[in-house]
């Protein structure tokens, strides 16, 4: 397989996952890329993507899998994909992998909290349970955010506190941050927006997935 | 503003409408001679899949003293969110908001959009009559195909252009240039241009000619298109092959205001398809044109794009075949290249009624293209068809389902694969009479009697294999008003407007009831507008534009109508129609 690594900011954070499939698909195309096509009916570019970034969110390392039809040198791929990229998404890294993205149990996020508002986010997420209502494909559920995330100050820098908040992003279990944050505004009535970017993946054991 | 904007698109349902930064976008510096807002009076995934916007937005970026961004009417929960915020209606690519613009400039490219320009005018705070502003706001213009007959949204325009904007836009802004910004000097100045009508500044223009571009060859085509990131309705290349249509169909408005008919050359065809698929990376390509089997070298076309799209895997799509010259060859391009659905328009069930309108194919016609697809493996057909034609009778729309019936029974006899089964979809329409069209002068239907229509239609149909699709009859009421209205329909739209109508092209938001109110509250009577026959002495609100095509061609066209007497294509013979006249060279086929 074929990994990609490539980052999601600015305005492109409002693309949705479906759209950005589509996006993909035809940066390829523009690049040149020898990609590999399913075969049937209706032939198209095979591509698996790491799990759907929430609309909202930015993605520093995202990964996309692809396979390619002949041998390529990364480096010159890499630099016809960024040419061919639009605004907000950059490609960085491609290398060989055959680690199945079913391994990724968590995600490392960032969330850039105002000086001005973080005692109180401090204080929202010291409460001894968050619970939210969260849709999934068996209707609602809640979740306790508090025993789902674990979530850290980690460095304050111009005028923002940043802290850094670790979820799960499995397979089985999915829970977005922004899920977090929409708790403490319904809760504060606080309108900001807070910047979200999902920074990485771990595998089972913590270690960063790649 | 950047900020406030952020928030909004946090919680709206498609934020990437919003953002302006889709793939072949254009930025360029605020310090710029002129800006644009170029907006489109409807929601972005269908302005999205408007190839005039699309050609025009990359024509002005041309210029290095202009730039035009782009905007579309906002869905309602943003209107909502930007009314809450008291933000302003933003262009995409700057998010500046449309005040700051010189020009704001509107694509109408049907009826029911109407509404769309008046709020996206009063979410930018601007006054929506063109006697209500003053210098300081920017110039409101309009174009497009509806502009045919300006007179119903005359009173919120500034400059409105009749025509081809290709021809006739840059000298638009050149004017705009010399006069230095003034408003005054540039509007008077501006009824001097080919296809500019200054509808509320000094004294009425007594002719407006339609700006026509002569060699269609050698005319701007972008080689690059936006690519959204959301799915537009029509997410693919559009290639424009012609323009214009040989046919002369009665009914068929853009058959007449797009002549002459114009092809473009293969090379350029090729040569533009390659370089859009490159700048875009789409998987498909559609032939744009009224009636893509009347371009003379569309096989020797399919054949030299099929060469460039099979090895990238692209798709080429052929829209509008015709019935009566669908032969053996097209087929074979489309289902070599990918199955496409099968489309076809008689228009009318009846051969009487299709020689009324000039719709010159036959039963025969229809059974030997049900033939050539069939053959190919066809198992899905839909049938376009109109009721309220003029001189419709009973039998004409029972004829209609006998149509269909027909297309059934071919399925059977020629079908390689019968087992896959066949369906057949009627979609009708009611007949809207056009400006410009030989059939200006008659009368709509009134509701109840399109509902009697629908019904025998509905009743005549006895397979479980014939679906059948209505066009909604209020809103056929509206377009024709707004086709053939005049003056005062501007208060009409401007009263439904303020009752809360919104993207009426859309079924549930479109609430006739408002529109009655406000018909109501006008004084207007919409039959006055539909179901009245006109005599061809009377003066239409449209006699002033020239269009190319004459009243008497019409009027002839009109009276051999109700002899169900056809005329010839342009190909066979020229009926005299009066184009020659407004091109200065010989466009003619």
């Amino acid at each position: 397989m074929t990994r990609i690594v490539f980052s999601k900011t600015g305005y492109a954070k409002y693309i949705s996952h479906l759209d950005l499939t589509r996006c993909m698909a035809r940066m390829f195309a523009r690049a040149n890329v020898p990609i590999w096509y399913t075969e049937g009916f209706n032939p198209h570019p095979y591509m698996v993507f790491s799990a759907a970034l929430p609309i909202g969110v930015y993605g520093e390392n995202e990964l996309l899998d692809i396979k390619l039809n002949e041998k390529a040198d990364y480096k010159e791929l890499l630099d016809r994909m960024n040419k061919a990229a639009p605004e907000g998404i950059s490609f960085k890294e491609i290398y060989d992998s055959d680690k199945d993205f079913k391994y990724v149990e968590k995600a490392v996020y960032e969330i850039k909290i105002p000086e001005n508002i973080s005692e109180k986010f401090k204080e929202f997420i010291a409460s001894p349970e968050i619970l939210v209502s969260k849709k999934t494909k068996r209707g609602e559920t809640t979740v306790d955010l508090k025993a789902e995330i674990s979530i850290k100050e980690s460095e304050s820098k111009d005028g923002y506190v940043i802290f850094e908040a670790i979820a799960p992003c499995g397979n089985e279990t999915n829970i977005s941050p922004t899920l977090l944050t929409g708790a403490f505004s319904e809760k504060t009535g606080d309108d900001t927006i807070f910047e979200i970017s999902r920074i990485s993946f771990l595998a089972k054991n913590s270690e960063i997935f790649r | 503003m950047i900020e406030n904007i952020d928030k909004i698109l946090s919680s709206v349902s498609k934020p990437s409408w919003y953002i302006g930064t889709e793939l072949n976008t254009v930025h360029k510096s605020r310090d710029i001679h002129t800006r644009v807002a170029y907006c489109f009076p409807d929601l972005y995934d269908v302005g999205m899949s408007h190839l005039g916007m699309k050609l025009l937005y990359h024509m002005m970026n041309e210029r290095d003293d202009l730039w035009c961004e782009r905007v579309f009417a906002p869905n309602t929960d943003m209107e909502e969110l930007l009314r809450k915020t008291n933000t302003s209606l933003f262009a995409l690519e700057s998010k500046d908001p449309l005040r700051e613009f010189d020009f704001v400039a509107f694509t109408l490219v049907y009826e029911l959009s109407y509404t769309g320009i008046l709020n996206m005018l009063d979410l930018a705070g601007i006054p929506i009559y063109a006697k209500d502003r003053t210098e300081n706001d920017p110039i409101i213009i309009a174009g497009g195909p509806c502009m045919c007959n300006p007179e119903p949204v005359a009173d919120f325009f500034d400059v409105i252009d009749i025509g081809e904007g290709e021809e006739n836009l840059n000298e638009l802004f050149d004017l705009y240039k010399e006069c230095g910004k003034n408003k005054a000097e540039f509007l008077e100045k501006a009824k001097n241009i080919r296809g500019m009508y200054v509808p509320n500044h000094g004294e009425k223009q007594e002719k407006v000619t339609r700006a026509v571009i002569e060699d269609l060859d050698s005319a701007y085509y972008p080689d690059k298109l936006v690519v959204p990131f959301a799915q537009a309705v029509h997410d693919r290349i559009s290639l424009e092959i012609m323009r214009g249509c040989i046919r002369g169909c009665r009914f068929c408005q853009a058959g007449m205001i797009y002549r002459p008919y114009r092809q473009k050359s293969v090379e350029r065809l090729k040569s533009d398809a390659v370089k859009l698929c490159e700048s875009t990376g789409y998987d498909e390509i559609s032939l744009l044109s009224l009636s893509t089997s009347d371009f003379q070298k569309l096989p020797e076309l399919a054949e030299s794009l099929r060469e460039y799209c099979i090895p990238r895997k692209i798709s080429l799509a052929l829209p509008s075949l015709r019935i009566d010259n669908f032969s053996k060859e097209i087929s074979d391009e489309i289902s070599s290249i990918r199955k496409t659905g099968l489309t076809f328009a008689p228009e009318a069930g009846t051969q009487r009624l299709r020689d009324v309108i000039n719709k010159n194919i036959t039963d025969e016609d229809i059974e030997r293209s049900c033939k050539i697809a069939f053959e190919n493996g066809a198992s899905a057909v839909k049938l376009y068809f109109m009721i309220g034609l003029p001189t419709e009778t009973d039998e004409d729309i029972i004829g209609i389902a006998q149509t269909a019936q027909q297309v059934v029974e071919y399925f059977y006899k020629y079908a390689t694969n019968r087992s896959r089964g066949i369906s057949v979809t009627i979609s009708c329409a009611t007949f809207v009479p056009k400006p410009h069209t030989p059939f200006q002068w008659e009368a709509q239907l009134t509701l109840d009697e399109i509902q009697r229509r629908q019904d025998l239609l509905k009743r005549s149909i006895t397979s479980k294999k014939v679906h059948l699709k209505y066009h909604d009859a209020d809103t056929t009421v509206l377009e024709g008003v707004f086709a053939r209205g005049d003056r005062k329909i501007a208060q009409l739209i401007e009263a439904a407007w303020r009752l809360g109508c919104r993207l009426d092209a859309w079924t549930e938001h479109f609430d006739f009831s408002r529109w009655q109110k406000a018909a109501e509250e006008c004084g207007i009577n919409f039959y006055d507008y539909t179901a009245r026959k006109r005599s061809f002495d009377e003066q239409l609100p449209w006699h002033f534009v020239d269009i190319g095509v004459t009243k008497s061609f019409m009027q002839r066209e009109c009276e051999k109508a109700y002899n169900a007497e056809t005329t010839p294509n342009c190909i066979e013979k020229c009926s005299g129609c009066g184009m020659n006249k407004i091109c200065k060279g010989d466009v003619c086929p």
